[in-house]
């Protein structure tokens, strides 16, 4: 396969022509709002595509570590011990994406049962542990998107 | 890109079937109003023989090519309600074609008003200073709103049994929608746990409008304010607007400084309700929960992009919007927690 020009960079190449060559002869405002979220959306694919199987990676590693350790302290965390068991259970190696994405589908539900459970424990660590997670998956979020801004509004 | 020519014709058509001299009206202008997200929307001028009328047309977009998905019928009803209660400022709304039969899907046809976005407005005349007038004057309109008398709305409009019940069943709404969801979302389910887990003081439930962010609030010529796109209007604490209006501040016009101590001071004045009831830390809880109406709806609808129900970019791009939503939230979060230990 061909892999220079990057992915990102065909992708940001495509965006620098839409914005200079295309989006100064569209007058129609509805086609114009069409086209700048277009733009937006392709710069945060363009990121994305760059990083996404390692983001998605080290999130589920960072996932798993706390998850075992709640199941280790709140043995009444049931749905946890569950839901951590079955992203155990599936844990491959496999490095395309459908499968890195179904993976990180399974982490993100061992996320959710461990915030339920640090809530339902009501310990402040472990809501501070679960929140820290939060706040590395927006993080990567946020490095996708940049900073929002309404294309559009007014 | 816009299909205007056929909606023009349909439009002259409906104008002429209520009208006395169906002969001379013609639609002399039609343009399209870009900046919503979830409603077609166009700006329509009418000439007969008795001269020349602006209105709005307000209708559903084809499916999937919306952000929200809500009922015209009950919008319609809603803001029949108020406009005869002469209550709350809003566009006279004039016609309704539930079925979509003359202007090819539901719409509502209101009067249009010579007007400006409060957006626009602040942005235009944006400063480093806290604008206390602004502030003042929206505190007043959402009083308005939230004093308003539930009783003289559609009896069809949903009437929670107690206040408790309803945060619950609102909460447990970001539960289920994300289960229900084509991914996982950790934050939706952050979300409702810390929202069960930090309940402010119970209020008496009222009419919200659903929507009120600057951009849905217009000046008009004389200065006042009206309110318009009521298609998310319920009863329901009427905290979810000022929440909600803090979150829109913080995404579309961050540099527009309103002054908190005029804000909530002239909204508890109006509505007799109190501090403990109204303030920065309870707002911010409304922040989180009042924004499931637009973000579960938004995500529900985003879903069509990964099932391949829909590839309209409208909805495609709200997978940004989600993101600075997540953002939010957790500032909404951390301030409410700040406040409440005392730390701010």
């Amino acid at each position: 396969m061909i892999s220079q020009p990057t992915s990102p960079q065909l992708i940001e190449a495509a965006c620098a022509e839409l914005s200079s060559k295309v989006a100064p002869f569209v007058t129609d405002p509805a086609a114009r709002v069409v086209l700048d979220m277009t733009v937006a959306v392709l710069q945060g694919v363009a990121r994305r595509s760059a990083n996404e199987l390692a983001w998605m990676r080290e999130e589920a590693d960072g996932i798993e570590e706390v998850a075992r350790q709640f199941v280790a302290d709140l043995p009444e965390a049931a749905a946890l011990a569950s839901a951590l068991q079955a992203y155990l259970d599936a844990k491959s190696d496999s490095r395309y994406l459908a499968d890195a994405l179904a993976a990180y589908e399974r982490a993100g539900e061992v996320l959710s049962c461990a915030i339920e459970a640090a809530y339902a424990d009501g310990d402040a660590e472990r809501k501070a542990t679960v929140r820290r997670l939060i706040d590395e998956r927006m993080a990567n979020e946020n490095a996708v998107i940049g900073q929002y801004v309404g294309v559009g509004r007014g | 890109m816009t299909d205007t020519t056929d909606s023009r014709a349909r439009l002259e058509e409906f104008f002429r079937r209520r009208s006395d001299d169906p002969a001379s009206v013609t639609v002399t202008e039609y343009e399209v109003i870009t900046g919503g997200y979830s409603r077609a929307m166009a700006r329509v001028w009418v000439e007969d023989a008795t001269g020349r009328r602006g209105y709005v047309v307000r209708s559903d977009p084809p499916p999937g090519q919306s952000i929200i998905d809500t009922d015209r019928a009950q919008e319609w009803a809603v803001l029949s309600a108020l406009h005869e209660s002469g209550m709350v400022p809003l566009p006279p709304p004039r016609w309704f074609d539930a079925t979509g039969a003359e202007l090819g899907s539901p719409a509502i046809v209101m009067d249009l008003i010579e007007s400006e976005s409060l957006l626009s407005k602040a942005r235009r005349e944006v400063t480093d200073e806290p604008d206390l007038a602004m502030a003042d004057q929206l505190g007043a309109t959402a009083a308005g709103v939230h004093t308003f008398d539930v009783a003289v709305l559609p009896a069809d409009l949903e009437r929670p049994t107690s206040w408790d019940d309803y945060i619950d069943q609102r909460i447990q709404r970001w539960v289920d929608a994300e289960r229900a969801h084509v991914s996982s979302d950790p934050v939706m389910r952050y979300v409702a746990s810390w929202l069960r887990d930090n309940k402010p003081p119970p209020m008496p439930l009222g009419l919200v409008h659903g929507d009120f962010q600057m951009a849905n609030v217009l000046v008009d010529q004389n200065g006042d304010y009206v309110l318009i796109d009521w298609e998310l209007t319920h009863i329901g604490d009427p905290r979810e607007d000022l929440g909600w209006g803090v979150l829109g501040l913080a995404l579309q016009a961050p540099e527009v400084v309103l002054d908190d101590d005029a804000f909530y001071t002239r909204y508890r004045e109006r509505t007799g309700f109190t501090e403990e009831q109204v303030n920065p830390a309870t707002v911010a809880y409304f922040t989180v929960l009042g924004a499931d109406n637009v973000f579960l709806s938004v995500m529900e609808q985003l879903a069509g992009v990964a099932t391949g129900a829909t590839t309209a970019m409208m909805v495609a791009y709200m997978s940004n919007a989600v993101v600075g939503m997540h953002n939010e939230f957790m500032k909404a979060i951390d301030l409410n927690e700040a406040i409440r230990s005392g730390a701010r």
